[in-house]
């Protein structure tokens, strides 16, 4: 024993070493050190698990925009044709319009014209019936101043070139 | 760069060549190897060579002073480290937590249940062997110490060195070099300040000790009075007289663990000195080199058998019984011990 060194209460010492380096190590070294591992751990899990999360929103989020944007440039194109249409309808009615409101103008002007060779036929009906009445009471007239009769003839019917 | 170093070597051995024949080199009084520790003063009683008095309280010995340095280190690593632990690693935490996290997840591979349990105590045998073996292939410990009279009487105390290895360079001057490096004279002893904690039975022990009455509690705690029921097998039951018989054996061997445990390591560690010891007094140039490498390995492989064993055996005890597991874990005993 004594050659090989084994000395009781050295190896008492050392025995309480042991120990207390065991429960100081175990509380202060590997328990902080296995905590901080293991929080490292879930830490790293979860970031991995929220940039999964993230990206897939973002996908859903790139997603509903697209679609958002099918149906926007649906409804635009939409609107757009119906305009159309409401303005080919708006300009065949206006065409239509148009088209009424000349045959009206028209029509007023024929029978305004009408009416006025209406009015003038009968105004020169009774100038006419005047000319005669007085060409003839001339002629008349002259008829009885003999031979006359021709020459005032010849100038009623020129007189009544020249009104017309 | 290959013939550089080949160059090195090449001039390194013709010199050590011509220093050797010039006398430099140590004698048969510098080999100086002693299985035990060898005390640098005795609370209680008086230094008388390479022992205490007797009637000695408490020898102080070199490796008593090794494993305060060596404890001073690992609280320092607690409290430096452990406590200040960052969630982004840098530098000695990174280290320490690679150190941890290697040997929590082979411990978890034995045992996953119970691996909260066991870890603390194989941890620190790894850590505290660790760094106390390669603390002890540090160039000067072992080799610096004091000169002491070989029996009682005068102490004749002074700065001395011995292994060539450690001390190649010393200065010494050229007409004393009959007896270099720093011969301590006929009769005297050379007594180290630093010895490896692994190179002292009293350490490796008490390790020892602690670890198999840890595995022993474990057992009892986690099979109950059945944990006895493996070594103490009915000769009548369906097991039959033979596992009785083996009963014993295992008793025996969960026994001699202690002794295993403790000789292993100290042999392995005391060993490699005495074989650098050996190297440096053949031939102390280049020679004890590739020896130094080997040690680094033993330091480190030793330390690493401590603890693995110490985990095998816990995961082995809190295990219900079973025969193919004992024979497994003997097997890797036998194998991871050389």
């Amino acid at each position: 024993m004594e050659k090989l060194g084994i000395n009781w209460g050295l190896l008492i010492a050392q025995l309480f070493n042991v120990i207390f380096l065991v429960w100081l190590l175990g509380q202060f070294l590997y328990k902080p050190v296995l905590n901080m591992l293991s929080e490292r751990t879930r830490r790293v899990q979860d970031s991995l698990a929220e940039a999964d999360q993230v990206k897939q929103q973002l996908a859903n989020a790139k997603k509903n925009y697209e679609a958002e944007l099918a149906k926007a440039r649906q409804e635009a194109a939409g609107i757009v044709a119906q305009a159309q249409e409401r303005a080919k309808v708006q300009e065949a009615e206006i065409v239509a319009q148009a088209r009424r409101d000349a045959d009206r103008i028209r029509d007023e002007a024929r029978t305004t014209a009408s009416q006025e060779r209406d009015t003038l036929l009968s105004d020169a009906k009774g100038r006419i019936a005047d000319l005669v009445t007085l060409t003839a009471s001339q002629v008349l007239g002259a008829e009885l101043q003999a031979k006359g009769h021709d020459k005032l003839i010849a100038e009623s019917l020129a007189a009544l070139d020249r009104r017309n | 760069m290959r013939n550089r170093i080949l160059t090195v070597l090449g001039v390194l051995t013709v010199l050590g060549v011509v220093m050797y024949f010039l006398g430099i080199r140590m004698t048969q009084d510098d080999l100086h190897i002693s299985a035990a520790a060898e005390p640098l003063f005795c609370i209680g009683g008086t230094v008388q060579g390479e022992f205490c008095s007797p009637g000695t309280i408490l020898p102080f010995t070199n490796s008593v002073l090794m494993t305060i340095l060596v404890d001073l280190l690992l609280i320092g690593l607690a409290f430096g480290i452990g406590q200040r632990l960052q969630a982004v690693p840098r530098g000695l935490q990174n280290i320490t937590e690679f150190l941890i996290e290697f040997f929590y997840d082979f411990a978890r591979g034995v045992d996953k249940k119970n691996v909260a349990k066991f870890f603390a105590l194989p941890m620190t045998i790894l850590f505290f062997f660790l760094f106390g073996n390669m603390l002890a292939l540090v160039p000067g410990v072992g080799s610096i110490g004091v000169c002491r009279a070989e029996e009682h009487g005068v102490v004749t105390e002074g700065e001395a060195s011995a292994e060539g290895a450690a001390s190649a360079e010393a200065p010494a001057e050229p007409i004393l070099i009959q007896k270099f490096p720093a011969y301590c004279g006929t009769g005297n002893l050379f007594i180290p300040y630093l010895r490896a904690p692994a190179a002292d039975l009293n350490v490796t022990f008490a390790f020892a000790l602690v670890a198999v009455f840890m595995v022993e509690f474990w057992g009892f705690q986690a099979l109950g009075i059945g944990y006895l029921g493996k070594f103490f097998i009915n000769p009548f039951g369906k097991q039959g007289p033979i596992m009785t018989f083996v009963g014993i054996l295992e008793l025996f061997s969960e026994l001699m663990r202690v002794v295993a445990f403790a000789f292993r390591i100290f042999g392995n560690i005391f060993g490699g000195e005495v074989v650098l010891a050996v190297m440096a007094f053949l031939f102390a140039y280049l020679l004890p080199v590739p020896f130094y490498g080997l040690e680094v390995f033993v330091a480190f492989i030793q330390a690493v058998i401590f603890a693995v064993l110490t985990v095998v055996f816990a995961g082995l005890a809190v295990q219900a019984h079973g025969g193919d597991h004992e024979d497994h874990g003997h097997a890797t005993n036998e194998a991871v011990a050389h």
